[in-house]
């Protein structure tokens, strides 16, 4: 069998070129944000997938830090909106203003209307506690996110290319906010959990930082190296046998197509499967590898379909949650299809 | 399953090698699989057709019958040839959905966590990888047999179709299973002739008479059993057995009240006392007549032998008893004559007699008057008529009323033969079971 005639060896280079810069964009990462590797990882990952990110963490568990830290390292353009209950989506978008000018044909001043570019147009926004802002301004999100432009007054501004959103949201202190309906949050390819430091890690923190100091960040990478990098994730070799996998898993998902899902109220959208192939595409290249296999898949799962499940109120009562929904799916479904004979027993899945 | 040794050691540097290293450890997978799953079908069937087998040659051999080699030899190959058959229909329907190389390429490479090396290898994308080090071990693509559920059913079918075919199976009576439901009077009867063969009593011969034409009542159709023209039968067979049956035992009788005589008897008029116990119609057994015939053939009897030729004449009649009661006694008929006798007890009661006073005339009683002769006299000789006077015992013969042994009819003083056999009868053995729910249904 003659393999795909993208996968020659200057492929293989490219990907091998791709690796080790990725590598050192998550060592630069790594100076900023102590023991979050996993955090980082999905970061990095997302990049990658051309997917925007929403990070849900406490305060203070450096969720900004990291979005200044990447903006840095890899030389966009960043900018931060700090969503509030008052924002408009002019405030997003940009505004037309009016603006009038001297007209020697006509001899009188002529007033036009010229669009003002809002914080969107960056290559990274941080949208900073997005929950914070009205669905109206949320839906102006909406478009930016999966349009990659906005639309003022009947006319279209194409977004900077790449454009990430990585937004985060606060767990606690939810009284005023307006959680993100179900289409927004499918919007966004991974939904990170920023976890707690341990010990050691708060300890590392308090030696090597002090307060208002900003860590020394190296550009490694360059916006069109990213947005290289990206092409290359989508030319990786996904086994027919690993996006079968991945149908079903996500069909899994679904109440009444699986024993897991009993309590899932509405299961995962076909764009969760696009995403889960797309991250797992992501982590091969991370990985320096020329195709997908189903560990891609497995750890891209919760990250990709832990925020797109909705369960009912007999999950809340038993206290189950999402994330360990998703960890029933990945031992329920069998990573090959075939099923296996009563004579034989498995030892692995 | 580990099915495969590893592949050649490590320092595969050819990447054709490589690959046919990883592809002959594929097919192998492949292969187990695919045998688990053919297995698998095939078994269960197999494990069924032992079962029927089996089943088949049970029945066969309880009923009787004797299995020959030959069909001993189809009962085994059959199970076989079923399961091959089966097998090959399934390997047929499942020929797309086998386990293919690839198939196994994708269990390798998610047992030995390849990251789908091994598929996008065999794609074209990439290189295939080394194969595992050797260190003595196998590749193990994560499947194991279960002994258990392979061994089972072939050794359960097996031994029991072997053991269907020669565990030893006690012969039982044909008719057994048949006796419940059968007509009372057929029960009876074979009791009857059972109680008879166990004492040794009667001819064989004559019990196999009896036992032939209740076996050509018994292969009929058992929703005939129960018509009236069935049911008469079985009476009429049942008063038949139960008419020979007395009349030998009054032989018996009158042999053992002569035998007081034969002392002072010749030892050819013994023999000729004792002729009547042959002659009925339902003889004594052979060998038990032999051996009175021969104590009474003694051209001196001691009174020890007397005794004993007596003895062994009141035994038999005894026995004789024991099998007419299972003729004489019903136990629906005894009750009701119970209650008819309970009555007239009743009314018979010393504390004082209830109204109507003496038993009815021809009133069912549990012993009727037999109106048949209980002995036959004639005369030995006839020009020794003359030396007797009127009213002496000349003789004791034997032998049976030859006019109409067994007639039940009404015969003298309008008292009934058959005293206890009228609505009763009627009732329990004319009637069918479902025409007696009618009737009682109608009554209530």
């Amino acid at each position: 069998m003659k393999p795909p005639a993208s996968m020659d060896a200057s492929f293989e280079e490219a990907l091998a070129n791709a690796a080790l810069k990725m590598g050192r964009l998550r060592g630069e990462l790594q100076k900023v944000l102590f023991g979050q590797e996993a955090l980082i990882e999905g970061v990095l990952i997302g990049l990658l997938a051309r997917g925007h990110l929403l990070l849900e963490g406490l305060p203070g568990l450096g969720k900004t830090e990291l979005v200044k830290a990447l903006s840095r390292a890899i030389g966009l353009e960043a900018k931060r909106i700090q969503f509030t209950p008052d924002l408009l989506p002019g405030d997003i978008t940009g505004n037309p203003i009016l603006h009038e000018q001297w007209d020697e044909t006509t001899r009188r001043n002529r007033r036009e209307f010229q669009f003002a570019p809002g914080p969107l147009f960056a290559n990274l926004v941080l949208a900073d506690e997005i929950n914070r802002a009205s669905p109206k301004t949320q839906s102006a999100l909406l478009e930016a996110m999966q349009e990659r432009r906005v639309t003022v007054m009947g006319t279209a501004h194409p977004l900077p290319d790449p454009f990430f959103v990585i937004a985060t949201q606060n767990p606690i202190e939810l009284e005023g906010t307006y959680p993100l309906p179900e289409a927004q949050l499918d919007r966004f390819l991974f939904k990170l959990d920023v976890p707690r430091a341990g010990t050691a890690v708060l300890e590392r923190i308090i030696l090597d930082r002090g307060i208002g100091e900003e860590p020394a960040v190296e550009c490694v990478l360059t916006g069109e190296e990213l947005a290289a990098f990206a092409t290359l994730a989508r030319q990786l070799h996904l086994p027919p046998s690993v996006a079968n996998y991945i149908a079903r898993l996500v069909d899994a998902t679904h109440p009444g197509c699986s024993p897991a899902a009993q309590s899932v109220r509405f299961g995962a959208s076909p764009r969760a499967a696009l995403a889960l192939a797309a991250a797992s595409r992501a982590r091969a290249l991370l990985e320096g590898r020329l195709n997908a296999g189903f560990e891609d898949v497995a750890a891209v799962a919760l990250p990709v379909l832990g925020h797109r499940i909705l369960l009912d109120y007999s999950a809340r009562i038993s206290g189950q949650t999402p994330g360990s929904l998703v960890g029933q799916l990945l031992e329920a479904v069998p990573r090959q299809e075939h099923e296996t004979p009563r004579l034989l027993k498995t030892q692995t899945a | 399953m580990r099915v495969s040794k590893v592949p050649p050691k490590h320092g595969l540097q050819s990447p054709r090698l490589r690959q046919e290293a990883w592809l002959r450890e594929a097919r192998k997978t492949a292969l187990g699989v695919n045998a688990a799953r053919w297995l698998g079908a095939v078994l269960p069937v197999f494990a069924g057709v032992c079962l029927l087998s089996g089943c088949i040659a049970l029945l066969w051999r309880g009923s009787g019958k004797t299995i020959s080699d030959g069909e001993a030899l189809i009962l085994v190959s059959l199970p076989a040839a079923l399961a091959l058959l089966w097998g090959f229909a399934a390997f047929w329907r499942t020929r797309k959905r086998r386990f293919s190389t690839v198939d196994a390429l994708i269990r390798l490479d998610i047992t030995l966590g390849l990251h789908s090396r091994l598929e996008s290898a065999f794609a074209g994308v990439g290189e295939w990888p080394e194969p595992p080090p050797l260190q003595g071990a196998r590749v193990d693509d994560g499947f194991q047999w279960r002994w258990g559920r392979l061994v089972a059913p072939v050794m359960a079918g097996s031994a029991f179709l072997v053991a269907a075919l020669l565990v030893p199976i006690p012969s039982r009576p044909v008719h057994a299973a048949t006796r419940v439901g059968m007509p009372l009077a057929w029960a009876q009867v074979e009791e009857s002739l059972e109680t008879l063969r166990e004492e040794e009593l009667a001819a064989p011969e004559a019990l196999a008479d009896f036992e032939r034409k209740l076996d050509s009542l018994r292969q009929q159709e058992s929703d005939r059993w129960h018509l009236h023209s069935s049911l008469e039968a079985g009476a009429t067979l049942r008063d038949e057995l139960a008419a020979a049956a007395t009349a030998l035992q009054r032989q018996l009788d009158l042999a053992a009240a002569t035998s007081e005589q034969f002392p002072a008897m010749r030892p050819e008029d013994r023999l000729d006392a004792l002729d009547g116990l042959k002659a009925a119609a339902l003889p004594l057994d052979p060998s038990k007549l032999d051996a009175l015939q021969q104590m009474a053939a003694q051209a001196e009897l001691t009174p020890g032998q007397l005794e004993k030729l007596q003895a062994a004449l009141k035994e038999n009649a005894q026995k004789m008893a024991g099998a007419l009661a299972a003729l004489g006694e019903l136990p629906e008929a005894d009750s009701a004559l119970a209650e008819t006798e309970g009555t007239a007890a009743a009314q018979d009661a010393p504390d004082g007699p209830g109204p109507g006073g003496d038993h009815a005339p021809l009133g069912q009683k549990a012993n009727p008057v037999s109106l048949v002769p209980a002995t036959q006299e004639a005369l030995p000789e006839a020009d020794s008529f003359e030396r007797f006077a009127l009213g002496e015992t000349l003789a004791v013969t034997t032998g049976t009323h030859t006019v109409a042994p067994d007639d039940s009819s009404s015969t003298a003083g309008g008292s009934a033969a058959s005293p206890g056999r009228g609505g009763e009868a009627v009732w329990k053995e004319q009637l069918s079971p479902a025409e007696q729910a009618l009737l009682k249904r109608l009554l209530k």
